[in-house]
């Protein structure tokens, strides 16, 4: 025989574990799964922690004689507490198998109970239906919650059950879109009965021992809740992962749109890289030969960042090509590009853009800025800012006008083009790469070295200075270095 | 979840650079003033944008006064350009008191030739 202290500590014991069971599942159903208060399994889970609560007070009081009126508030609050719960376990389940109840059926079989209830446990100290307490302050339950009560809470918890049955068997076909839920509906219904079926056989020896409904329904709920959610937080995990990997095609799309044959020509040297910020970003750089004579070149940068910048990088820059190849100088190029920017631009989007175009046979440079950052030269042997001209940037309004600027490339000679991500690197302080410190970065790299120096140079400049503050902006730079026409053309034309 | 939202915010601007941008509204019948203080970049820009997309039906007139702004990347200057742009055919868009940094940028990318600059 069990010790009779034993088992009701036992059983007290594992109301709280029930609790905190169901305590737990509500805080991850906030934090985790970031269901509000009033939803429909958070509501069930309160009343399923306040049924256990109650019970437990119920039965920490029960017995007392002076204590009276206070067992008979508890007893009863239990009653609604767990109608309330399998009535809103009953609807939670309803609506995970996307059914949706008429308003007068919601009445009827769900308020009209809960309300009736209510009734019952507010007038039983007089009519004694529910519960009576006797004079040595016992709890006990009457006729009408043992029979009708009873069976009415058993029909919320197992109609779902039934339901879940009728999923899994003959109406497979019309088995919810939720196809996993039946099936943990089912475990649960399996579960409840078994660990009520073994309490009865190890603990209900004698009669005066508790026995109790809400540590199995609890049990089994974590199962059921933890599933459900579970199943939810996977399907929308695969979706994640899904946009991911389409962010990943995105941007192999982006870069591989990016020229990173460098052609190797005995007149000028080039090269240039873009890292993105985000997975795809708005910069590109460009270059292609017009004609024989003439190499195009391109630096761009879309405002904002992301998949919309992404789109409108790719379009710009095929408007720019097609224009470019299309013939005119570079302002006029702009200015046909502009125009059909603006009129497919609903989102108010604008792209900065240096258009330059190389005479490779006699190294005049001819370029036209869209509002886009000053070029940056070194016809000297010192790397200063060219100060052209600037128009408005590409998309912001259609009747934007552009001029060329002019300059002559000697041999040796070189350019460096870039996106605002280079001068508006940021350190952790807000402090500014800026212009002067981008000429220092370009004037520090000995003379003789490749483009592609150049360029790690002045990443290398920008990464030393930023530390450890994240990269804001895109990063995208152009080099150019000029070495004179060809030998054999300059034989042919004299 | 309140109290965890919040939090995970407020270390993400720290992460960025103590970015921080402060808008205040003020109106006078149809025209709507906003007084910028900080940066207007990526991060702090879609505020303003909503800020100004909750008032920009009812307005004749959006004044952007960027006296204590210290800085404006290209996702700032969208925001205005779409003010701008918004308002194009039912009033007028304003843009008062720059400092050099954002004449700067205003300048560098033509939008000085667009706006209203008073």
């Amino acid at each position: 025989m069990i010790d009779q202290a034993v088992a009701n500590g036992l059983y007290l014991e594992l109301l709280v574990v029930a609790m905190t069971l169901l305590g737990i599942l509500f805080f991850n159903n906030l934090v985790l799964y970031k269901q509000k208060v009033f939803d429909l399994i958070s509501l069930m889970l309160i009343s399923g922690i306040a049924m256990c609560a109650l019970e437990f007070a119920w039965t920490v009081f029960d017995g007392r004689s002076d204590l009276i009126i206070l067992s008979y508030i508890l007893a009863c609050a239990y009653a609604v507490a767990l109608i309330i719960f399998a009535v809103l376990f009953n609807l939670y389940l309803l609506d995970r198998f996307g059914m949706k109840l008429k308003k007068i059926v919601l009445i009827i079989f769900y308020v009209l109970p809960v309300a009736a209830t209510v009734v019952l446990c507010a007038t039983t100290p007089w009519t004694r239906l529910m519960f009576w307490v006797d004079e040595n302050g016992n709890v006990q339950t009457m006729a009408f919650f043992e029979s009708v009560f009873h069976i009415i809470v058993y029909l919320y918890f197992f109609s779902p059950l039934l339901l879940a049955l009728y999923f899994l068997t003959i109406g497979k076909k019309r088995k919810p879109a939720n196809g996993e839920i039946p099936l943990s509906v089912f475990v649960f219904g399996a579960i409840a009965p078994l660990l009520y079926w073994l309490q009865l056989l190890f603990l209900d020896r004698g009669a005066a021992i508790y026995e109790t409904s809400s540590i199995p329904v609890s049990v089994a709920l974590v199962y059921l809740v933890t599933n459900v959610s579970t199943h939810n937080l996977l399907k929308t995990r695969a979706k994640v992962e899904a946009t991911e990997a389409d962010l990943r095609v995105g941007t192999e799309i982006q870069t591989g749109s990016l020229p990173t044959n460098f052609p190797d020509r005995p007149e000028f040297e080039i090269y240039a890289s873009m890292d993105p910020a985000k997975e795809v970003g708005g910069d590109f750089y460009d270059f292609f030969m017009v004609d024989e004579d003439h190499l195009a070149l391109v630096i761009a940068d879309v405002s904002g960042k992301g998949v919309p910048a992404a789109l409108f990088m790719m379009s710009s820059k095929i408007y720019i090509n097609d224009h470019a190849t299309m013939g005119g100088t570079p302002a006029e190029i702009l200015e046909r590009v502009n125009k059909l920017v603006c009129k497919n631009n609903d989102a108010s989007m604008f792209v900065t853009v240096w258009l330059g175009i190389l005479e490779i046979s006699t190294g005049r440079l001819t370029s036209a800025s869209a509002g886009h950052e000053y070029p940056i030269i070194n016809t000297s042997g010192r790397y200063e800012i060219l100060k052209d001209v600037h128009g408005l940037a590409i998309g912001a309004m259609d009747m934007a006008r552009y001029k060329n600027t002019e300059i002559q490339l000697k041999k040796g000679d070189s350019i460096f083009v870039y996106t605002d991500g280079v001068a508006e690197a940021t350190d952790a302080n807000n402090e500014l790469f800026g212009t002067d410190r981008t000429l220092d970065a370009l004037n520090d790299i000995p003379e003789g070295a490749s483009q592609k120096e150049v360029l790690v140079n002045v990443r290398t400049a920008v990464d030393a200075f930023v530390k450890e503050a994240p990269q804001f902006d895109d990063l995208t730079m152009l080099g150019l270095k000029y070495y004179g026409p060809r030998e054999n053309t300059q034989t042919e034309e004299t | 979840m309140g109290l965890f939202g919040k939090k995970k915010n407020n270390t993400a601007s720290n992460s960025v650079n103590n970015a921080f941008l402060k808008i205040k509204t003020s109106k006078d019948g149809a025209e709507y003033t906003f007084m910028l203080e900080g940066r207007l970049d990526t991060n702090t820009s879609p505020e303003l944008k909503s800020k100004v997309d909750e008032v920009v039906d009812d307005a004749k007139k959006l004044v952007f006064d960027l006296e204590k702004l210290d800085y404006i990347s290209s996702a700032g200057l969208r925001v205005l350009l779409g003010s701008a742009q918004a308002m194009e055919d039912k009033g007028e868009m304003v843009v008062r008191n720059i400092t050099q940094p954002v004449r700067d940028i205003f300048d560098l990318t033509g939008f000085n030739l667009l706006f209203n600059i008073e």
